[in-house]
């Protein structure tokens, strides 16, 4: 390798406390844009515009009593919440953000997003298992059956922009949109993997596994202080990945014109976050079957449509 | 269905541009006319003399029940409570006990800001409910239209009464 | 029975009765004030007009007074017709026009026929702007609170006070719209059931003025079903209990009548109805006081009169259960001495403890004989023990030595009803009915016959057709010669005086030619040969007429009857007592007496009294108020009053009654028998008689051991309903749904609140929690129906009006064992008057208020008992050279009493009348009757001790 020791532990650290505290911010953004579109201005009372209630809630999680009940299986339940926020952070080091940022540049970088952001569910489902509480169980059976299902169509949908670019290098996918962006000609594969993405991050309206009104808060019911605060920098964590995930394979990753290419990336990701927060604002949750009807019935054959469609038309202008 | 999740993803995005309808409570203090249902004060009638005649109206009116009071006489034969306690803590501020009122003396405040520590402290006696004024009421005194006689206002001196009966008349 | 339709309804009903009540009875809202269930229509105050149809054509119908209206078989009516509504709706309008705005500070308010009435009639919005009509106030009384601006001049009060109540000092004064009822001057409503015009008065001219030191309205009183203490007549009650706020101690706020058909009914005694006071006294023990030990400087003790101090109660139940084990060793004699006056079950307990032989009744060998006699007597199937209603409708009456007025009041107000019963004839005779009140008193006519043979008789006499006034002696002799004359007319001794001769053959006539004669007498004259005598002529009449002689025995205290049903044998006496305890001063085991609510000061002369606590090692008194006794004893515990416990009282016609603590009592107060049972508690060995008092858990528990053990007492099996009884699974509620306060009345010292007390012995809650409308049971205790504030709503609960109430008779009567009275000799002859002249009789004269112990330490009759007087004949004091209010000396066994004269025509030559338990009196009372001398007091007059 060509690339100075420093510059590579700068990518690493700079890409791991950068979207660490994008996670930790986007608490209050989440909060503050929610407010806004419910016209209320949200948390504005730490700091200039409230941007301090990061820290505040930091310092409340750290200082909460650490509860373990003691009917968990402890272990495991130590253990679950820090696996979805390590996977996530490690899917984040393929992601390219710019021409010089980005941690590795795997071949298969795409089957590793994918693989990691699958594991991910594990956390859940053990969150869920060692609570010992038959909400956290449910949240958790929820969100295993609803990863299986969505993760199927995931893959599937981005078989199209895998094609068409011909290879799993997320760099490689980048590169292969400087003239034009993959969401025009895989316009069908960026909905469904926006919705895949969706559940896999378990946001409304697919945060079954949450579902506050049926399963009080399911498969985290337990869980309180730091551990609760990994699960939810976790889920932001997801969001931003999703996020980073569609602008890379769709919209064109960093490029764009007259702005430097790390700019175009974190505005393309901010606008889908934002999204994402809309959809939350916006929607409400359907019922577990419809969700997994939806999933099963739409979904995977829209996927798979677009699958031989895309290699179709491949087939047809080679 | 797509269409109708777009349109309210895009009537909840407009409302980005909305004007946000909270209060900076207690950075900035609403309006409250003067008739908004908060603290529970006791007045006084123009005399200065307490309005409150014991009556219990108040504290059957209460639906958590939380006003009680008992009545005692003054040697000018007036109604008096000798103590009279609201339980803030149980009160709901619905204000019956103002409508039960036949002789104005219980009324709400604007005022609401009434938190304590101890739940105790939200007990008020007669001492911390009576004012020194007759409230939103300005003129009325019970005992100038009521038909009993006290110090100072004899049978017969209420208004539309008539002079007292002198039985030994002929009364013709 | 005749078939009415009324707003298109058919209904079958009682023909005997107005339009107005069958309406009521049926349970239709029609508006009234001056029809009053007890007394009648007079169609003054046209609140209750209907319509009338003439058939089912008629589409008009005219207005009728519906409690002017008697019943026409298949009549058409109608009380929601518009043109009757806007009828009584002017009509309630007009009554309203001079009302004042003072319903706030008015007593009545919230239990106000008025406000009712003017609800009902849908009166909301006053339009008259003329001037107010005002009257000045009277003062009445302790008793009475005058406020006549609120007068709708129904005349009900006059009606009550003088044509029922016979009362003269309340009248209808002046004229036209400007009618006043008041006295003529100020000063007490001399009449002793003036009390009743509160709840006569349908709004608010008359209150009560001892409820409004501690008012509060009707739907914040704790109401529980009672029965009156101050007298043995047994009149329900229902007292009115709620918590102070300053102190959070209940507090009784009053009493009132609570209907019982064969009883009471609607009108209570004044001594009942105000006597409740001495519960809230200063004088009421609240906590367990013992002896103190150590010297003080100066005391204005007596001598021998102890010093108390108040104590942890742990320490005096441990010191009484060490008392309880010692005797059960046979290390100390443990004598247990009753009381007339609390419950069979208070008795019972101490029965058990002490056991039935070392268990004497409180009462001395005089008194104990009298009551043993009374119950002798009622054991006779030729008499008959009647109830209210009955004596009511006698047609010929004689009194024997019971001044009724003052020992048995309601009894003296049902025989003024009797006394009208000719006049009722003439009215049946004539076709009017007896509804009819002002008709029926138009009738000219005699009074029935009402004769009277005795030392003193109050308030009756303008109804007597006969009065004799002689000691008891002469009255048992008259009694006795009555007898005779009745089995056999010649049989009379030809020496009797003519005109006592005439008097005998004229009631022995009277009493043969009635169809319903009753005899009234009891204990109060304390002389065992009239009660004999009475007995007899109620026998004899029996026999003659081959049917049962009604013949109400009074008895002085509440319980009296019950509680000689534990001493069958006749024995267990005071006197008896102390004979045992003179025995005994030889052997060296320590007396302990436990005396249980009783002031012995009051039963035995103090001599004796003085020689019998004095043989006592110990002496625990478990009490309700501080009296001399209590002055001796070592140890106090605070018992309940009536209103605080449950238990059953025994009246004079034998009927078993249960009533309900109304509130639980101050401090450390609770019933005695609990102090009983804590105390064997604390007992580590016990024998059988005391594991069974350790297992009791409710009162009832007691009450069924009562019933087991005594097969006299059977009834209170099947009283009232037991600790277990639930109405659709839920307790009764003593409060009203509309009890407010809840969450602030103890607020003061504690905001957050306490769970209810729970009350183990009656199915009721002290809360709003359970059922407020028990009709099915007797518990209805709180006379308020949707619509009805007032206690005019009784009628709601009652099966027609002046009916038995719904949830039944709330006593049953004892079952004693039917058996012929034993044939007494003929009362021996007076003893002769001695030489000395000034050597004479003292016989015991009954006052409504001052003679009975508890109602004389309430605050309102305190004020109206007479100074303590000694009665003499005139021709006595012109003997004598005494005048009238002049000091007299009065020497007795057990020291001089000094007094005022009264003067009397009345009270027999050779006799002095002595007020019976007058404050001051009271030691006087065991000597009587007995003899005395009488010297004018040496001046100056400085009453000695």
């Amino acid at each position: 390798m060509s690339t100075p020791i420093w510059i590579t532990l700068l990518n690493i650290f700079g890409v791991l406390i950068a979207t660490v505290i994008l996670a930790a911010v986007l608490t209050w953004g989440e909060r503050r844009l929610l407010g806004f579109w419910q016209d209320r201005p949200g948390p504005n009372r730490v700091g200039p515009f409230g941007t301090l209630q990061v820290l505040a809630d930091m310092i409340k999680l750290f200082f909460k009593e650490d509860f373990i009940p003691r009917f968990a299986d402890i272990p495991v339940f130590v253990l679950a919440p820090t696996v979805v926020m390590a996977t996530m952070l490690i899917a984040f080091a393929v992601v390219p953000m710019s021409p010089g940022i980005g941690v590795v540049d795997l071949n298969i970088g795409l089957l590793f997003v994918l693989a990691m952001s699958s594991i991910a569910v594990y956390s859940i489902i053990l969150g869920g298992y060692a609570s010992n509480n038959k909400y956290a169980l449910l949240g958790g059976l929820r969100a295993a059956a609803q990863t299986v299902s969505y993760e199927v169509f995931m893959g599937l949908s981005l078989m199209g922009v895998v094609m068409m670019s011909g290879s799993f290098n997320l760099r490689d996918i980048v590169n292969a949109q400087a003239e034009r962006w993959f969401i025009m000609p895989q316009f069908v594969g960026f909905i469904v993997f926006f919705i895949a993405g969706i559940a896999e991050s378990r946001r409304t309206p697919f945060d079954l596994p949450e579902a506050e009104h049926e399963l009080t808060a399911g498969f985290h019911t337990e869980y309180s202080g730091m551990k609760f605060g990994m699960f939810f920098v976790g889920e932001y964590l997801a969001v931003i990945l999703i996020s980073a995930l569609i602008t890379t394979l769709f919209l064109g990753g960093w490029h764009g014109p007259w702005l430097p290419p790390i700019i175009w990336f974190c505005l393309k990701t901010a606008i889908l976050v934002a999204i994402f927060i809309l959809l939350r604002a916006s929607l409400p949750r359907p019922r577990y079957d419809q969700l997994m009807k939806f999933g099963w019935k739409v979904m995977l054959p829209l996927a798979l449509i677009n699958l031989l469609v895309t290699a179709g038309v491949l087939l047809w202008t080679a | 269905m797509i269409a109708s999740q777009l349109r309210s993803m895009w009537l909840v995005f407009k409302h980005l541009f909305r004007r946000n309808v909270t209060v900076q409570y207690p950075d900035q203090k609403p309006y409250l006319a003067p008739r908004y249902r908060g603290r529970i004060i006791l007045t006084r009638d123009p005399n200065g003399d307490e309005r409150c005649v014991a009556c219990n109206l108040c504290a059957v009116a209460c639906p958590p029940d939380c006003i009680s009071l008992q009545k005692t006489e003054d040697p000018d034969g007036r109604w008096r409570p000798e103590y009279f306690r609201i339980n803030f803590s149980r009160c709901i501020m619905c204000g019956l006990c103002e409508d039960a009122c036949p002789t104005y003396a219980i009324q709400l405040t604007p005022d609401f800001e009434m938190c304590e520590y101890d739940r105790q402290n939200m007990v008020y006696e007669k001492e911390d409910l009576l004012i020194n004024g007759p409230g939103k009421y300005h003129d009325y005194s019970f005992y100038q239209v009521a038909g009993k006689a006290i110090t100072g206002k004899d049978k017969g001196e209420a208004e539309n009464e008539a002079a007292p009966i002198n039985i030994k008349s002929l009364n013709l | 029975m005749p078939t009415i339709t009324i707003d298109g309804e058919k209904y079958q009903v009682d023909g005997e009765q107005n339009l107005l009540s069958t309406c009521l009875t049926l349970g239709l809202n029609v508006p009234y004030f001056c029809w009053h269930p007890e007394m009648g229509s007079v169609g003054a105050c046209r609140q209750c007009a209907m319509m009338e149809y003439k058939d089912s054509e008629d589409q008009h119908g005219r207005l009728i007074m519906s409690c002017m209206t008697p019943i026409r078989d298949g009549g058409i009516y109608s009380v929601k017709d518009e043109v009757a509504e806007e009828f009584r709706g002017s009509i309630i309008e007009d009554l309203m026009t001079n009302h004042p705005h003072d319903c706030p500070v008015c007593e009545e308010g919230g239990e106000c026929h008025l406000q009712d009435m003017t609800e009902m009639s849908g009166h909301t919005m006053r339009r008259y702007r003329g001037t107010k009509r005002t009257h000045r106030n009277q003062y009445l009384g302790p008793f009475i609170n005058h406020e006549m601006n609120r007068c709708i001049t129904c005349y009900r009060c006059v009606r009550f006070y003088n044509d029922y109540a016979g009362g003269e000092d309340l009248q209808a004064l002046g004229r036209n719209h400007q009618v006043y009822f008041g006295r003529q001057e100020e000063g007490r409503l001399e009449n002793g059931f003036s009390g009743n015009l509160v709840e006569v008065c349908p709004t608010g001219v008359f209150t009560d003025k001892t409820f409004s030191s501690h008012f509060v309205r009707k739907w914040d009183l704790q109401t529980a079903p009672s029965v009156c203490e101050h007298c043995a007549v047994g009149c329900n009650t229902a007292p009115g209990a709620r918590e102070s706020g300053n102190s959070n101690e209940p507090i009784l706020r009053r009493i009132t009548n609570l209907y019982h058909h064969d009883i009471n009914g609607y009108f209570l005694c004044d001594r009942g109805r105000f006597g409740y006071e001495y519960i809230n006294s200063a004088t009421r023990i609240q906590n367990v006081l013992s002896v103190r030990q150590e010297d003080v400087i100066s005391s204005t003790a007596e001598k021998g009169d102890r010093m108390h101090r108040e104590i942890n109660p742990q320490e005096a139940v441990l010191h009484l259960a060490e008392q309880i084990a010692m005797a059960n060793q046979g290390k100390r004699n443990l004598i247990g001495i009753g009381s007339p006056r609390t419950s069979l079950e208070n008795n019972y307990a101490l029965r058990k403890l002490v056991g039935s032989g070392n268990f004497y009744s409180g009462l001395s060998q005089k008194d104990q004989e009298l009551l043993h006699l009374v119950s002798t007597i009622q054991q006779d199937d030729r008499i008959q023990s009647p109830s209210t209603p009955e004596i009511e409708n006698a047609d010929a009456i004689l009194i024997l030595g019971e001044d009724i007025y003052n020992t048995a009041p309601r009894i003296s107000l049902a025989v003024r009803q009797a006394a009208r019963n000719r006049q009722k004839q003439q009215a049946k005779s004539l076709k009017i009915p007896l509804w009819q009140d002002s008709s029926v008193r138009q009738l000219e006519g005699d009074y029935s016959p009402i004769i009277f043979a005795g030392t003193e008789l109050s308030n009756l006499e303008k109804i007597t057709s006969n009065t004799l006034f002689e000691s008891p002696e002469k009255v048992a002799s008259f009694a006795c010669n009555l007898a005779l004359a009745i089995s056999d007319p010649t049989s009379l001794s030809p020496d009797l005086e003519p005109s006592l001769l005439e008097l005998i053959t004229h009631t022995a006539g009277i009493l043969r030619g009635s169809s319903k004669p009753l005899i009234i007498s009891g204990t109060s004259s304390k002389h065992a040969d009239t009660l004999k005598s009475v007995a007899q002529v109620a026998t004899v009449l029996s026999d003659y007429k081959k049917q049962p002689t009604m013949l109400y025995l009074a008895c002085d205290e509440v319980n009296s009857l019950g509680l000689i049903q534990f001493f069958n044998d006749g024995k267990g006496n005071l006197d008896e007592l102390l004979e045992r305890l003179k025995k005994n001063t030889d052997n060296q085991i320590p007396t302990s007496l436990m005396i249980l609510e009783n002031d012995l000061y009051r039963r035995l002369d103090k001599k004796s009294l003085e020689q019998l606590l004095s043989q006592a090692d110990e002496i625990i008194l478990l009490d309700t108020l501080l009296n001399p006794t209590s002055k001796r004893a070592d140890w106090i515990f605070p018992a309940s009053v009536t209103a605080e416990s449950q238990g059953t009282f025994i009246n004079n016609n034998g009927l078993a009654q249960r009533f309900y603590a109304v509130y639980e009592g101050k401090g450390f107060i609770q019933e005695s028998w609990r102090w009983l049972m804590d105390a064997v508690n604390f007992c580590t060995e016990k024998p059988a008689n005391l594991s069974a008092i350790a297992e009791w858990q409710h009162s009832t528990d007691l009450s069924d051991a009562i019933a087991r053990e005594f097969p006299v007492l059977k009834a209170l099996d099947s009283l009232g309903p037991d600790e277990d009884f639930r109405i659709d699974g839920l307790k009764v509620a003593r409060q009203s749904a509309r009890y407010s306060g809840r969450t602030a009345i103890h607020a003061e010292k504690q905001v957050s609140e306490n769970p209810p007390l729970q009350d183990p012995d009656a199915p009721m809650s002290f809360s709003m929690e359970g059922i407020h409308n028990p009709n099915r049971s007797p518990l209805q205790a709180n006379i308020w129906s949707p619509g009805w504030n007032s206690n005019q709503s009784i009628f709601k609960f009652q099966e027609e009006v002046g009916g038995e109430r719904r949830g039944g008779p709330s006593g049953i009567r004892i079952e004693r064992p039917q058996r012929v009275m034993p044939e007494w000799p003929a009362p021996s002859t007076p003893p002769e008057v001695a030489a000395d002249p000034s050597h004479v009789q003292m016989l015991p004269l009954y006052r409504l208020f001052g003679s009975e112990e508890l109602s004389n330490q309430a605050m309102g009759i305190s004020e109206v008992i007479e100074a303590p007087f000694v009665m003499v004949n005139h021709i006595d004091a012109k003997a004598f050279d005494i005048h009238q209010r002049e000091l007299i000396e009065l020497e007795t066994s057990c020291g001089t009493y000094r007094a005022e004269v009264r003067i009397s025509p009345t009270i027999p030559s050779g006799t002095v009348g002595i007020p019976y338990g007058l404050p001051d009196f009271e030691t006087l009372s065991p000597l009587l009757p007995g003899y005395a001398s009488l010297r004018p007091a040496e001046a100056p007059a400085i009453t000695e001790d």
